[in-house]
């Protein structure tokens, strides 16, 4: 009698593991990021425009090319050969074999990029989730292995300018090979740019449009504009990224990670 | 013979099991997918019982009506983005609370409505839309339409939801963002829409020379008739 309940016991036990493993397969890993304040890089010197973050949940590593290509099956309008141009431009999803085959050369657990904001942004929608905002990115990206404000360490903001200075590489690695920061968030630099749902609020005028300067006539607000902090260069790269961004456009170096409110 | 039983019952508690993390795991998938089929039909429906006679399917592949997205407008009334298909729109973003720039904005709009024939006019329409769909209710905006002396028969003002007014401003590059002070800093970018609701001019910068938008709008009339 006991070798019965020790067996059945221990297929429930293994049962229930088994189980309970499961759905994480489902619900893809996020972390926790704790409310804080993000002060925009350039700022209107007449007013306080550092910005209140109220916590929230961010993906653990960036959106792998398996994790889109399930995306893509699901969605046939995000399949290259039918988006529409307005929503991704030609190089969408470029380096893929075909609509549903990611080739050989793609490794499946290295980020997707060659991805749009539309598309990224359908793709969040559809678990759920949503992408994050400029501020609550440069929120979780403040943070260094073991401090959630890394940028006062200056070998952080070194090491993460160095990476910006190296040429992106055409094959990626996998994700969670960077590092992992203080809040268990993955790669947040040094792998792929990321998306953010309001990238457009890099306010600067340029390209080919108008007299290419900030001025009141081109951008209501910004009438006067100076930057907080001269010291985090790669934080002014990223604005002038971000500035230059289109939300059709797609590259090999820029990917997403989807995010969420609490509860 | 206990030994013999107790496999036998171990083997029944084992494949109740498997059948019980089976059973739940497609319960869940088919659910999720009445779910989405849920969500699906309940878009579909909506958008065929708004609009009469445009389909997706007649939208050019560049016509920022592929958004198909819901609005508001100024008098509470639900309109899908499609159904500004067909006449040619002058367009621009903005926030009823703005005292420096919409007003200038939509003056701007106004003086191109002022040199536009009768004619001229009866293919052209205003539509403004909100990026502050908190505070822009129909309300809101029906008196902003008031207090700036709008023809509403040629004018509409038009509210969503934050992320489909995201879509729009990305797809007419209309950059914006919200201040502390409850202001938005934002481009000021007039757009015009032909009639298939394609991008064919934008005129960027408060108070500039309307001439070259004038053009655009008469020759693309000329074009349509």
């Amino acid at each position: 009698m006991k070798t019965l309940i020790n067996i059945s016991l221990f297929i429930l036990l293994t049962a229930s593991i088994v189980y309970a493993k499961k759905p994480s397969e489902h619900i893809p890993d996020m972390v926790k990021i704790s409310a804080g304040t993000y002060t925009p890089l350039y700022v209107n010197d007449t007013t306080d425009q550092s910005e209140k973050v109220d916590a929230f949940l961010i993906d653990k590593y960036p959106v792998t090319n398996k994790e889109f290509l399930e995306f893509v099956k699901e969605n046939p309008k995000w399949r290259k050969s039918n988006v529409n141009k307005l929503f991704a431009d030609e190089r969408y999803l470029s380096h893929w074999y075909d609509d549903l085959t990611l080739g050989k050369n793609v490794n499946p657990d290295a980020p997707v990029t060659n991805i749009s904001w539309f598309a990224a942004k359908a793709y969040a929608e559809s678990l759920g989730k949503r992408l994050p905002t400029v501020a609550e990115w440069e929120l979780a990206a403040q943070a260094d292995e073991s401090n959630p404000n890394g940028y006062a360490n200056p070998k952080y903001v070194a090491r993460i300018l160095e990476w910006y200075s190296k040429p992106s590489s055409k094959n990626l690695p996998a994700v969670g090979s960077v590092f992992e920061n203080y809040y268990g968030a993955y790669d947040m630099h040094g792998l792929v740019w990321e998306w953010t749902s309001d990238f457009f609020n890099a306010l600067v005028s340029g390209e080919s449009r108008a007299d290419g300067g900030i001025n009141r006539n081109l951008f209501c607000g910004t009438g006067s504009v100076g930057a907080t902090d001269f010291t985090n260069y790669p934080a002014f790269m990223r604005f002038a990224f971000r500035s230059s961004l289109k939300a059709n456009y797609t590259t090999e170096s820029l990917g997403f990670r989807c995010a969420k409110d609490i509860n | 013979m206990k030994k013999l039983s107790a496999i036998i019952i171990a083997v029944l508690i084992l494949t109740v099991s498997v059948i019980f993390i089976v059973a739940t795991e497609t319960s869940v998938d088919a659910s999720s997918r009445v779910e989405l089929q849920d969500k699906k039909s309940e878009k579909e429906s909506c958008c065929s019982s708004d609009i009469e006679e445009v389909s997706m399917s007649d939208l050019t592949e560049n016509s920022l009506y592929q958004l198909n997205s819901e609005w508001t407008n100024q008098f509470g009334n639900k309109i899908n983005l499609t159904k500004l298909k067909g006449k040619k729109q002058i367009v621009t973003m903005i926030f009823a609370n703005c005292t420096y720039a919409c007003p200038i904005l939509v003056n701007d709009m106004r003086r191109i409505e002022e040199r536009l024939s009768k004619e001229e006019l009866r293919n052209v329409r205003f539509t403004l839309f909100t990026i502050d769909p908190e505070r822009d209710t129909p309300e809101k905006l029906k008196e902003f339409a008031q207090n700036q002396n709008l023809n509403l028969s040629r004018w509409q003002l038009l509210t969503s939801s934050k992320s489909d007014i995201a879509d729009l401003a990305a797809l007419m590059g209309f950059r914006y963002k919200r201040e502390n002070d409850g202001s938005y800093s934002h481009s000021n970018i007039i757009s015009i829409l032909n009639e298939d609701g394609e991008l064919i001019h934008q005129q960027v910068g408060l108070s500039q020379d309307i001439e070259k938008t004038l053009n655009v709008i008469r020759n693309q009339n000329k074009q349509g008739a």
